[in-house]
C-alpha cells in the first residue's frame, strides 16, 4: 500500500512546485533510483513520525493525568525527613484507632457491649435490670476516648520510631531518643498526638534535635464524644433522648440515628453530614420487657 | 415528647447482690452472685445501698460536663469529681448562657471557660439567663459591626461582635491593640477606608441559615440579593441589613433554589449550600423530604408515624411494631418505637404560621390497666391509659395473673346492672358475655419463645362457662342455661377478646398470614375444631365497637359442657371443667 502511494505522493508534491523544481528533482535521480532511495528515506521518516506521535500521545496522557489527579509532584522527588516519617506513621495509627473507637462506643476492646452489625458497640450507660435508669459506665467519655486512643496508638508509634531509628542507623546516622511518652488530646475537629522523646539524629555533617513531635489529624471524635455524653445523660435521666433536638436545634452538622433493640438496648449512630465520620455507642435504660408491667 | 418514666413493680429474676463489676464488664449492677467478676467487690445488698456503687454526679472538671447516675467508683476510676446528687443539682452543674463571639451555648461555667479557651475567645458567662432559648436570643441581641484594626501597617477589618472586637483576647492574630468597633457597619463600607471591598462572591456562615455576600477580606456582608451588587446598590454594602428587611423574607418555601435571593429559612426547609446562583456559588438548598416511604412529603424537622398495618381498637397484627420517621436535611430516617409494642407512635399536626407541621413521638403503651376498668370514663381516661371501651362482653376481674390491681370487687359487683350475661351460678369465670369491657388500644406484643410470660398474659382472655342441660326420659338433652356460649358467634367473640389482649388468639401476623392456632375451644375437656368457625379473620378479627350478640342458632353444641379457650403460639387458654 505504501509503495503504491509513493508515486502519487511525488506526483502531488511535484504538482505544487514549479516545473523547474520537477526538473531539478528528476535531474539528480532517475525515476527508478529515486523511487528506491525515497522509499527507504520515507520509511525512516515515517518511523520517526510514528515514534514522535507515540511520544506526543504519552506526553498528552501524562499531562491529562496530572491535570485530573493533581499529584504532589514534589513528593515524588522529595526524600521524607525522619520527622515526616514519624508523623505519617502516627497519623495512620491515630486514624486506625479512631476507626475502631468510633464503632465500639469509644472503646478499643469493650467488655460490656451489644453486638450490632458485627460490631461490639460498647455501652456508655447501662442497667441490666428492666424498668431502671441506666448507670453511667464511662462518665468522662472525652477523656476516656483519648486514653483508649493513646493505649492503641502508643505501641504502634513506638514501633514507628524504632523502625525510623534503625533505618537511619543503617545509613550511618546515630539516633538517640528516650522511651517515648505519647499524649493524645481531643479537640474540636482534631486529634492531637504529642510524642515526648528527646530525639537526636547525628549525621556526618549535622545534628538534629527534637524534644517532642506533634501530629494532628482531622477527626470529629471530640464532638461525637460530647454529644454521646449528653445523650447518655438524657437516657440516665428520662430513659430516652429526642434526636430532632440534637439534629435541628443544637448540631445541624449531625445526623443522629437511634436503633431500638428488642432487649431494650438503644444503638445510637452519630454521623457528620457530608462525610464518612461516624460514632456508635449503646445505652440500656428503663428497658421494658415484653408485656411490660407498670 | 419523651417517654414517661416507668416505675418498677416486679423484678425478675431476683438479683440479690451488687456486683462492683460484672463478668461482662458492666459497672455496678444488681445481679446474681454468679454474674459478678470475683476480682471486684460483691455485696449482698442492692447497689444503691453500697458506698462504692452509690449513684451520684460525676463532674468532669476539664470539660465542664456533669454526668448523672454515676457510681462513685466509676467516677473515681475516670478521674472525675464525684458529688452526692445523682441528678446533678449541684452548683458546679448549674447552667448559664455562654456567649462565644456571635454564638451562644447554654452550659456550665467550666464548660464555657473550656469552649472559650478552645476557640480563643473571652469567657462571657451569664448566670441570669434561665433557658436555652433566652440564651440564643441574647446572642442575636449582641452588638455586631465592623471591627477595624491595623495589621502589618494595613488598615483592615473583621465583622464581629463588640465584645470580641474589643476583648484583649481577640482571635485576630497580630492585630494592633487599638481596634475600633463600628456598630452595624459592614467592613466594605467606604467610609471605614479598610482594604475590604465589595465582591460578587457569596458564602455560607456556619450556624446561620442564609447565603451572604462576601467582601474582599473574606468577611460576610449582607444577605445575598442579586439586585444589590455594589454596582447596582452601593448602600447595601455600607450597613448591616436585618433579615426581615432582606429579599424574600417569609417566603413560603424559604427561597429554595432561588438564583437571586439567599434569605434561606431553616424552619421552612432551606439552608445555605452549594448551588447555581446569578452571583456566587451558593443558594438556599432544599432540606425537605419528598415522596417518603408513605408517599407523602414532609418539611425539614417534621416527624410522623408509620405502622405495619391497622392500629388502635386492638387491631395491631401479631409481631408488628410502631415506627417514627423523621425528616432532617432532606433525609428520611426511621426510628423504631420500643419492641413488643411497649411504645406506640403518636402523631399530631400543629398549626404554625407556615401551615401544618407534623410531630410524632414514641410514647409508652399504657395498656396494662385496661382490663381492670369497669367504668367507661376510667377506661377512656387518656391521662392514665390507652384503652377502648366496647360492648358485648365483660371481665369478671378474676385476674388470671393473680393480681387484679384495681379490682376491689369484681365487675359484677361494681356494676351488676350493666351485665347482660351475669354469672348466675358463680362458676363462670374470666371473660363473660354481655356488658362492657375495656381493652388495650394497641395490644402488647409478647415473647412466647424465651420463657416469657405470654401464656399468663393471654390467659386473661380465658373464659370458663357452665352450660346447663335437661335430659328427658328418652335421654335427649336440651340446653336450658347459658346456651349462647356453645355457638360459633361466641367462639368468634372470645377470639376477638384474645386478640385485643395482646399477641394472643387467632389472628394475622406481621407478614399478613392468618393462623388459627392461637385459640383453643374445648367442650368437657375435649378440644373442638375451630376450622370454619373463625374462618379468615383478616377482616373481622379485631373487636368491633359493638360485639355482635351471640347467635345460638349458628351452632348447636352437643355437649353439656363446652370448654373453649384461646391460644396462639404465644399463649394458652386453660379450662377447668365447664365451658370456657
Amino acid at each position: 500500500m505504501n509503495i503504491k502511494k509513493l508515486p502519487k505522493f511525488h506526483y502531488l508534491r511535484s504538482a505544487k512546485f514549479s516545473p523547474s523544481a520537477i526538473d531539478n528533482f528528476s535531474l539528480f535521480k532517475s525515476p527508478a533510483a529515486s523511487c528506491g532511495a525515497s522509499n527507504l528515506d520515507l520509511k525512516t521518516k515515517r518511523g520517526q513520525v510514528t515514534i514522535f506521535i507515540i511520544l506526543a500521545l504519552i506526553l498528552i496522557f501524562i499531562i491529562i493525568y496530572i491535570l485530573i489527579n493533581k499529584p504532589d509532584i514534589t513528593s515524588i522527588f522529595k526524600v521524607q525527613s525522619p520527622i515526616d516519617q514519624i508523623s505519617e506513621c502516627v497519623e495512620t495509627a491515630l486514624n486506625d484507632g479512631a476507626d475502631i473507637l468510633s464503632k465500639q462506643g469509644g472503646m478499643i476492646e469493650p467488655d460490656n457491649y451489644f453486638l450490632y452489625q458485627d460490631n461490639k458497640v460498647g455501652y456508655v450507660c447501662y442497667n441490666r435490670e428492666d424498668y431502671k435508669p441506666c448507670v453511667m459506665q464511662t462518665p468522662l467519655l472525652i477523656q476516656s476516648v483519648a486514653e483508649e486512643l493513646r493505649k492503641y496508638s502508643e505501641p504502634k508509634i513506638k514501633q514507628c520510631i524504632e523502625s525510623m531509628g534503625s533505618t537511619l542507623a543503617k545509613k550511618g546516622q546515630t539516633v538517640n531518643f528516650k522511651d517515648p511518652i505519647v499524649d493524645i488530646e481531643l479537640l474540636p475537629n482534631n486529634v492531637i498526638a504529642t510524642i515526648e522523646l528527646d530525639l537526636q539524629i547525628r549525621g556526618p555533617d549535622s545534628t538534629e534535635s527534637y524534644k517532642s513531635i506533634k501530629t494532628d489529624v482531622n477527626s470529629k471524635l471530640y464532638e461525637f464524644a460530647a454529644v454521646a455524653s449528653s445523650i447518655a445523660n438524657d437516657d440516665a435521666r428520662i430513659g430516652d433522648s429526642e434526636t430532632l433536638t440534637y439534629m435541628i436545634v443544637e448540631h445541624p452538622w449531625l445526623k443522629l440515628e437511634k436503633k431500638k433493640q428488642s432487649d431494650g438496648t438503644k444503638i445510637y449512630i452519630l454521623s457528620e453530614r457530608g462525610s464518612e465520620n461516624k460514632f456508635w455507642f449503646a445505652t440500656r435504660s428503663y428497658a421494658l420487657p415484653p408485656g411490660a408491667v407498670m | 415528647m419523651l417517654v414517661p418514666l416507668v416505675v418498677a413493680e416486679v423484678e425478675w429474676p431476683a438479683f440479690n447482690v451488687c456486683c462492683e463489676k460484672t463478668s461482662t464488664g458492666a459497672w455496678c449492677q444488681n445481679a446474681l452472685i454468679t454474674d459478678c467478676d470475683d476480682t471486684f467487690r460483691t455485696t449482698p445488698t442492692s447497689c444503691e445501698a453500697t458506698s462504692f456503687c452509690k449513684l451520684g454526679c460525676c463532674v468532669d472538671s476539664d470539660e465542664g460536663l456533669c454526668m448523672q447516675n454515676t457510681p462513685q467508683k466509676v467516677c473515681e476510676v475516670s478521674v472525675g469529681t464525684w458529688l452526692e446528687d445523682e441528678k446533678c443539682n449541684v452548683p458546679q452543674c448549674n447552667l448559664g448562657c455562654c456567649l462565644l463571639g456571635d454564638q451562644a451555648s447554654f452550659v456550665t461555667l467550666t464548660r464555657c471557660k473550656r469552649l472559650a479557651s478552645i476557640y480563643g475567645l473571652e469567657t462571657n458567662f451569664k448566670t441570669d439567663v434561665g433557658s436555652e432559648a433566652a440564651c440564643i436570643d441574647l446572642a442575636f441581641a449582641q452588638d455586631k459591626g465592623a471591627c477595624v484594626y491595623e495589621i502589618d501597617f494595613q488598615r483592615t477589618c473583621k465583622l464581629t461582635t463588640r465584645g470580641e472586637c474589643l476583648s484583649s483576647t481577640s482571635s485576630v492574630e497580630g492585630a494592633s491593640a487599638d481596634a475600633t468597633f463600628h456598630k452595624d457597619f459592614l467592613c466594605s463600607a467606604d467610609e471605614l477606608a479598610t482594604d475590604c471591598g465589595p465582591t460578587t462572591e457569596t458564602m455560607c456562615i456556619p450556624g446561620n441559615d442564609e447565603v451572604y455576600f462576601k467582601d474582599s477580606c473574606g468577611n460576610p456582608a449582607n444577605i445575598y440579593d442579586a439586585s444589590k451588587i455594589y454596582s447596582k446598590d452601593p448602600s447595601y454594602w455600607r450597613n448591616l441589613v436585618l433579615k426581615q428587611e432582606s429579599c424574600g423574607y417569609r417566603d413560603k418555601d424559604g427561597n429554595i433554589g432561588s438564583k437571586d435571593c439567599g434569605n434561606c429559612e431553616y424552619l421552612q426547609g432551606s439552608l445555605c449550600g452549594k448551588g447555581d446562583a446569578i452571583e456566587g456559588d451558593y443558594t438556599c438548598n432544599d432540606l425537605n423530604c419528598y415522596n417518603t416511604e408513605n408517599g407523602n412529603s414532609y418539611r425539614n424537622g417534621e416527624s410522623w408515624c408509620v405502622y405495619q398495618g391497622e392500629i388502635n381498637d386492638g387491631k395491631d397484627a401479631s409481631g408488628s411494631r410502631h415506627y417514627r420517621h423523621v425528616c432532617v436535611h432532606g433525609e428520611e430516617t426511621i426510628e423504631a418505637c420500643a419492641d413488643f409494642r411497649n411504645e406506640v407512635c403518636i402523631e399530631e399536626d400543629i398549626d404554625t404560621i407556615n401551615g401544618e407541621f407534623t410531630e410524632a413521638a414514641c410514647g409508652l403503651n399504657r395498656w396494662q390497666s385496661c382490663l381492670n376498668q369497669f367504668d367507661e370514663d376510667d377506661c377512656l381516661n387518656i391521662d392514665q391509659r390507652d384503652c377502648f371501651w366496647i360492648k358485648g362482653a365483660h371481665y369478671d376481674g378474676s385476674g388470671a395473673t393473680g393480681k387484679a390491681e384495681s379490682v376491689e370487687g369484681t365487675a359484677a359487683s361494681a356494676n351488676p346492672g350493666a351485665l347482660a350475661n351475669e354469672d348466675v351460678t358463680g362458676q363462670n369465670t374470666g371473660i363473660l358475655g354481655g356488658g362492657f369491657i375495656c381493652f388495650p388500644d394497641n395490644p402488647p406484643g409478647l415473647s412466647f419463645w424465651e420463657g416469657g410470660d405470654a401464656a399468663s398474659k393471654c390467659s386473661m382472655g380465658n373464659s370458663k362457662q357452665i352450660v346447663e342441660f335437661n335430659t328427658d326420659i328418652m335421654g335427649t338433652k336440651e340446653c336450658t342455661e347459658n346456651c349462647d356460649v356453645m355457638g360459633a358467634a361466641w367462639v368468634r367473640k372470645m377470639n376477638q377478646v384474645c386478640v385485643s389482649l395482646g399477641d394472643c388468639g387467632s389472628y394475622i401476623n406481621i407478614a399478613g398470614k392468618f393462623t388459627n392456632k392461637g385459640a383453643i375451644w374445648k367442650s368437657n375437656g375435649q378440644r373442638k375444631v375451630l376450622d370454619g368457625i373463625l374462618g379468615n379473620l383478616k377482616e373481622a378479627s379485631a373487636v368491633s365497637d359493638n360485639i355482635a350478640a351471640p347467635n345460638p342458632s349458628v351452632d348447636s353444641a352437643p355437649a353439656e359442657t363446652t370448654p373453649m379457650g384461646g391460644t396462639n403460639p404465644f399463649s394458652s387458654f386453660t379450662q377447668s371443667g365447664g365451658m370456657i
